[in-house]
């Protein structure tokens, strides 16, 4: 089961780009939480302890336990990290979304996948493990939500993969992906070509339509 | 340079603001990614992948995120101005800061470190190695 972290969280009072970009310059970032039947309420939280935490766990949907102030006034609410945005370059962290979840009902989450041990086809023969699926979208209850799934690749050799069938799964936990999906595939190697660079390139092929010849016009006088 | 085109030359084109597509990391555990805008010529392309695989040893995996699909256009030497726009010269691709140019899979940190730093001394640009990883939590 994943760890449960607790979080700290306000309400926002302010929305829109200007206020928002207000808080970016305190080191706030802005957040909302939403599910389990109630309405969307805006939060913001410290981008430090975002970073923190999100630096410290393998992917990101993260179970957390919001502890949200309000006007003085703190509740807790159970929610699932259900998408960062972050920066392209810098990697700071823009926006959380938290969603919602009740204890005693199912929810449904992405988990990353991971392998582990060294497959007999890349040890003995130089072949390629390719992960074809990185995370695993699952469906059970919050207590049993894993943190990630790690799948042995040990005894594969080239050819050999593992599907989404072949993957065992902790007591309560469904996988909602398509079983005949492949998640490993242990590749020949690929023999890349003489490192001589590619031909000098020539003008591509111009795509165009002929046009239709003009009659011939009637000679002038 | 692609194989087919519907028009030989093309217009210069904008390459301001940030990278919003091809930002992530999609199909390796490792990639170079760009810190600048430029124009990349095919020929860069070319010469840093050579260096990648040649560096890589047979090993891995690559994926060049990029294709120079536009075409520049030049006058021939001590011409006059005038006379319409010149011929194709060669062709780029075109990057804003944060696009992936390169990724790479199958090999160990080091080894992929090492390609890509030396890719990107074929490359007109600064640019950074990241991980799968850390483009997620960063």
């Amino acid at each position: 089961m994943s760890k449960q972290i607790k979080l700290s969280a306000q309400t926002r009072p302010h929305v829109g780009r200007s206020a928002v970009n207000q808080l970016k310059k305190q080191g706030i970032v802005p957040a909302i939480i939403y599910g389990a039947k109630s309405q969307p309420q805006p939060l913001q939280v410290s981008a430090r302890d975002i970073e923190t935490l999100l630096s410290h766990a393998v992917g990101e949907n993260i179970l957390v336990e919001l502890e949200i102030s309000d006007a003085g006034k703190k509740a807790n609410r159970m929610a699932l990290i259900q998408e960062v945005q972050h920066a392209p370059l810098s990697g700071k962290v823009l926006h959380v979304d938290f969603h919602a979840i009740n204890m005693n009902e199912t929810l449904k989450a992405s988990i990353p996948v991971e392998p582990s041990g060294e497959a007999t086809g890349v040890k003995n023969f130089g072949g390629i493990l390719e992960q074809s699926l990185r995370s695993l979208e699952v469906e059970c209850l919050p207590k049993d939500l894993p943190e990630m799934i790690i799948v042995d690749v040990s005894a594969l050799d080239i050819g050999d993969s593992i599907h989404v069938k072949d993957i065992k799964l902790p007591n309560g936990v469904i996988a909602l992906e398509d079983a005949d999906l492949t998640v490993f595939l242990v590749a020949a190697p690929t023999v890349h070509e003489e490192t001589a660079p590619a031909e000098a390139p020539t003008a591509p092929e111009v795509i165009k339509e002929k046009k239709e010849e003009p009659a011939a016009a009637p000679e002038k006088k | 340079m692609p194989k087919r085109v519907k028009y030989r030359k093309t217009q210069r084109g904008s390459r301001k603001g940030k990278a919003s597509r091809n930002i992530n990391i999609d199909f390796g555990e490792y990639g170079l990614q760009t810190l600048e805008r430029a124009w990349i010529t095919n020929i860069q392309i070319e010469a840093a992948r050579v260096a990648l695989t040649r560096n890589m040893k047979r090993k891995g995996k690559l994926w060049i995120r990029i294709f120079p699909d536009k075409s520049v256009t030049a006058r021939p030497p001590e011409t006059r101005m005038g006379k319409g726009k010149g011929q194709p010269e060669y062709w780029v691709a075109t990057v804003r800061p944060g696009n992936i140019l390169f990724e790479l899979d199958g090999v160990t940190e080091s080894v992929a470190r090492e390609s890509l730093r030396l890719a990107a001394t074929k490359l007109p640009i600064r640019t950074k190695f990241i991980t799968r990883h850390h483009a997620a939590v960063a």
